[in-house]
């Protein structure tokens, strides 16, 4: 969807894309991650893998999840956010089954309207 | 469908055989390189790309469909499904009636520990070009979920190669992943924390 919507339609060298493979479900493994980032194949995306949910969890209190992890979320932020201490809240997010309000559910179309508006804003 | 779809699969041994028939050139297919094609014959055979369509925008899988004609008269496919790992998997069944055409393969989907059938029904455009309709699967036979195909070229087109992409290990703080985000403090960034099955 990402890959669709986003990477291919929005050709700007402004963009980057961090993707954290990690065991949402449980028993994902590395060699997972491997054959997971073919489908992003965008130079202008990173993949990381990770075994533990570290990351996931500093992800929480930005998103507001008390209880859950921020497995299958999506966060945009715009130039000039920096990560200090605690991982940085995004200016717009979206998921995937998490609590969280409807309207957020991953939309390829919007979320490539929001990277758009906060590129734009940038210039 | 969607959770079937999200499911993992292994190649089997006559998976792997027909999809090396269909891309070596045994069902016609040019020994070096692309086939150039610039109109498809009439009927399903050639190489289409297409898009399963869950929630448009929301859940979208991509999908390739490799169609050939048997040595014996009969059609036979191999389907991709890259999100998926799903390679080469065999068509059980390719039927053409008139414009309307129906693929069909089943698939061990690991959790789910059953086996699932997966049928598309649909009409092949006037052109050749386009072949659109719905699928249906075995355990949810009241979901009909639209799908489209575009003819890419005569059958041994190559298809897409996958390629893998880096992949960094992240610590356990998550410091490779602030130092990149902070690398480029200057740039529009989305930060995605994904399953990999």
């Amino acid at each position: 969807m990402v890959q669709r919507y986003v990477l291919d339609e929005i050709a700007s060298d402004d963009l980057r894309v961090y993707t954290v493979w990690g065991p949402m479900l449980g028993d994902e493994k590395e060699p997972d991650a491997r054959r997971a980032t073919v489908s992003l194949p965008d130079p202008r995306v990173s993949h990381f893998w990770t075994d533990a949910h570290g990351v996931a969890e500093a992800f929480q209190a930005p998103l507001a999840l008390a209880a859950e992890r921020a497995w299958d979320t999506f966060l945009l932020y715009p130039p000039g956010a920096r990560w200090a201490e605690a991982a940085p809240a995004p200016t717009y997010y979206m998921h995937v089954g998490k609590p969280l309000p409807k309207e957020r559910r991953l939309n390829g179309q919007k979320l490539a309207d929001q990277v758009r508006a906060t590129l734009g804003g940038a210039g | 469908m969607t959770q079937r779809l999200r499911e993992q699969t292994t190649l089997t041994p006559a998976a792997l055989l027909l999809g090396a028939l269909l891309c070596a050139g045994g069902a016609g297919a040019a020994p070096n390189g692309p086939v150039a094609a610039a109109a498809p014959a009439a009927g399903l055979e050639g190489l289409w790309e297409g898009l399963i369509v869950y929630r448009p925008a929301e859940v979208e899988i991509e999908l390739a469909v490799e169609i050939a004609r048997a040595a014996d008269g009969r059609l036979v496919g191999t389907i991709d499904i890259p999100n998926q790992q799903l390679q080469f998997h065999p068509l059980e069944r390719v039927t053409l009636d008139g414009r309307k055409g129906e693929l069909a393969f089943s698939w061990l989907a690991p959790h789910a520990q059953q086996t699932v059938s997966i049928t598309f029904t649909g009409t092949l455009a006037g052109d050749g070009k386009s072949f659109a309709g719905t699928l249906v699967e075995s355990d949810a036979p009241e979901a009909q979920i639209p799908f489209t195909m575009k003819w890419v070229g005569d059958p041994g087109t190559p298809r897409k190669e996958p390629k893998q992409g880096t992949l960094l290990p992240l610590s356990p703080a998550a410091a490779e992943l602030k130092e990149a985000f902070n690398r480029d403090a200057g740039k529009t960034r989305l930060v995605m924390l994904l399953s990999p099955t």
